[in-house]
């Protein structure tokens, strides 16, 4: 299966914008929707998606797999995933690197309900490799794995992170949901000096160990400082500094399926497709050079 | 909670490698779930962040979590977040985060046993109806997940037709009741409203206890207070076959006028004859 299948941008659809979307019927390339909020075959979100599956590309991206637990995954969670991929037949399905369920005492095994960052270990690159394969078997189809954004890391780590990526889908069959946004808030963080340098030096890292067609999608979102911590909150535009680094990603790995992710203080639905719009132009520029290296390439003899 | 520290058997090395992450996880998520952020990162948990870094990360998650907890129980506890208010329901809301962590990670389903946090809470004492407020919500919320009734013209014709004592009517999936010592529907109805009127809730208040019942009507859910006989009769249906309820019934009750409603509402699933349940209940043994 080819796991990009487009190159186009596309936006997350949220419940505040149901009605303007279905107004509107914009043209985007893809619609991306977090899946758990559809679990629910009975509803009215559910009725909404049918209707919207009818003339768009349905991303799903999960937030609940938690697929670097230790512990497992929640088997009821994954039929719910199965039975919404067989009701909306995405074209691509995703989630995050990160752990959510463990055991927690007297209360058994919990799930924290968020991203919680891993180590870059052989120990958890074991543990996901056996449960991105546990998914994969359920749903017989590749899944897209998400770089986290994360507030701490460990000072334990057999990988680097593009390393450790690399080895995911090299060993596992999945592919990476590559979160530009996510590398930034990560470099910000770490007190990096110039951190979209620094962004791309993990792309540079990437694109030496990992082949292009092994990205999925490109996720693009704003972030803000709270506290004294940049925080992945999605809640304003995608800054300069993440459309510099994507325009790189472009030039390393061509265009690819690009989401334009706005989770909190959602704006009017024009905003959000003015971003997508304008990740379409540097995507329609990375289709021109790709189409020009192609049949440079083609004319070698 | 017994929160007691991690350890680590003796096993091959890659499952050890991998037990070493299952151990960290653990670690973290004492610390998430801790009542107070611990000041400094425990050793075994190896994060590279200390002291006011630490703070600040270890923050940020906590937040996100109890963010998570408030969204989810704001919309699956409308009624009491209008009893009790914003501030008030929030703290509750992150007390029951962190003492009843979440099984699940779909956030629709992580209120199941907030009724009885509710109920345990000391400084809620003074509001004892908050417990079944939170109940009827629940059940409002719960409905909505259940799939709508498929009453069919063949179980309408099986009622006409049959004898009432080979007949079960299975009730609506996720339609319940709800017994409460309290005017349920009525503090519910006058919580409807962004300022409910105080004297009516006192007056409400000194009435007696309803039973309530829950269904799904269409999208939405739906519920009203139900006079003591249909109450019985829907409780009879829901254990016995149509002709155990029709004996019990109080002669006041005009069977024919509910099962109009029954149909218009979507209250019956379906009505099946005693002989396809017994068929069912053989081929499972």
């Amino acid at each position: 299966m080819n796991i990009q299948s487009t190159a186009r941008a596309g936006i997350g659809l949220r419940q505040p914008h149901y009605r303007a979307f279905r107004e509107g019927w914009p043209s985007v390339g893809f619609v991306e929707v977090h899946s758990e909020n559809f679990f629910n075959p009975h509803d009215a979100a559910a009725q909404v998606l049918a209707a919207v599956r009818a003339d768009y590309a349905i991303s799903l991206h999960g937030v609940g797999l938690a697929l670097g637990s230790a512990c497992g995954l929640d088997g009821d969670h994954l039929e719910h995933l199965a039975a919404l991929v067989e009701r909306c037949q995405p074209v691509r399905v995703s989630d995050h690197a990160c752990f959510a369920r463990a055991p927690l005492g007297d209360a058994g095994i919990v799930h924290a309900n968020d991203l919680l960052p891993v180590a870059f270990t052989r120990g958890a690159l074991e543990i996901f490799v056996a449960n991105v394969q546990r998914v994969q078997d359920r749903l017989q189809q590749p899944i897209l794995v998400e770089n986290l954004s994360s507030y701490l890391d460990f000072s334990e780590r057999d990988f680097s992170e593009p390393g450790f990526f690399a080895e995911l889908t090299r060993r596992s069959g999945c592919g990476l949901l590559l979160d530009i946004n996510n590398l930034m808030v990560n470099a910000l963080n770490a007190g990096t000096e110039d951190a979209q340098a620094a962004v791309c030096a993990w792309l540079d890292e990437l694109a030496r160990g990992m082949p292009a067609a092994a990205i999925g999608e490109i996720h693009l979102a704003g972030h803000s400082r709270q506290q004294g911590l940049i925080i992945d909150d999605h809640s304003c535009v995608v800054s300069a500094p993440v459309w510099q680094a994507y325009a790189h990603a472009l030039n390393l790995f061509g265009p690819l399926p690009t989401l334009i992710e706005w989770d909190t203080e959602l704006p009017e639905l024009e905003v959000l497709l003015g971003e997508a719009a304008k990740a379409q132009q540097l995507l329609d520029a990375a289709v021109a050079r790709h189409d020009v290296v192609a049949h440079a390439t083609e004319a070698v003899p | 909670m017994n929160r007691g520290v991690p350890t680590m058997p003796d096993m091959q090395p890659g499952a050890r490698a991998s037990q070493g992450e299952a151990i960290r996880q653990q670690i973290l998520l004492q610390a998430l779930f801790a009542p107070l952020p611990d000041a400094a990162p425990p050793a075994a948990l190896g994060v590279v962040q200390q002291g006011a870094r630490w703070t600040a990360g270890l923050a940020a998650y906590r937040a996100n979590g109890l963010e998570h907890a408030r969204i989810a129980l704001h919309a699956q506890f409308p009624t009491v977040l209008a009893m009790l208010g914003e501030e008030a329901f929030d703290a509750v809301a992150g007390r029951y985060w962190l003492t009843r962590p979440p099984r699940v990670g779909d956030l629709a389903h992580v209120g199941t046993d907030f009724p009885q946090c509710l109920e345990a809470q000391p400084e809620l004492a003074a509001w004892p109806w908050l417990g079944d407020s939170a109940r009827l919500d629940l059940a409002r919320w719960q409905v909505l997940f259940a799939a709508p009734a498929q009453l069919a013209p063949a179980d309408l014709q099986r009622l006409a037709a049959m004898d009432p004592a080979q007949l079960r009517v299975v009730l609506a999936a996720g339609s319940c009741l709800i017994d409460s010592r309290w005017p349920l529907h009525r503090l519910w109805w006058l919580h409807q409203t962004p300022q409910p009127d105080a004297d009516a809730l006192r007056a409400a208040l000194r009435g007696p206890g309803e039973t309530v019942w829950v269904w799904r009507e269409g999208m939405l859910a739906d519920c009203r207070a139900l006079p003591a006989a249909e109450a019985e009769w829907l409780r009879a249906l829901g254990v016995g076959t149509l002709g155990d309820a029709l004996q019990g019934l109080d002669a006041a009750f005009d069977v024919t006028a509910w099962l109009q409603q029954a149909v218009t509402h979507g209250w019956i699933d379906h009505v099946e004859p005693l002989s396809d349940v017994a068929c069912d209940a053989d081929s499972t043994t």
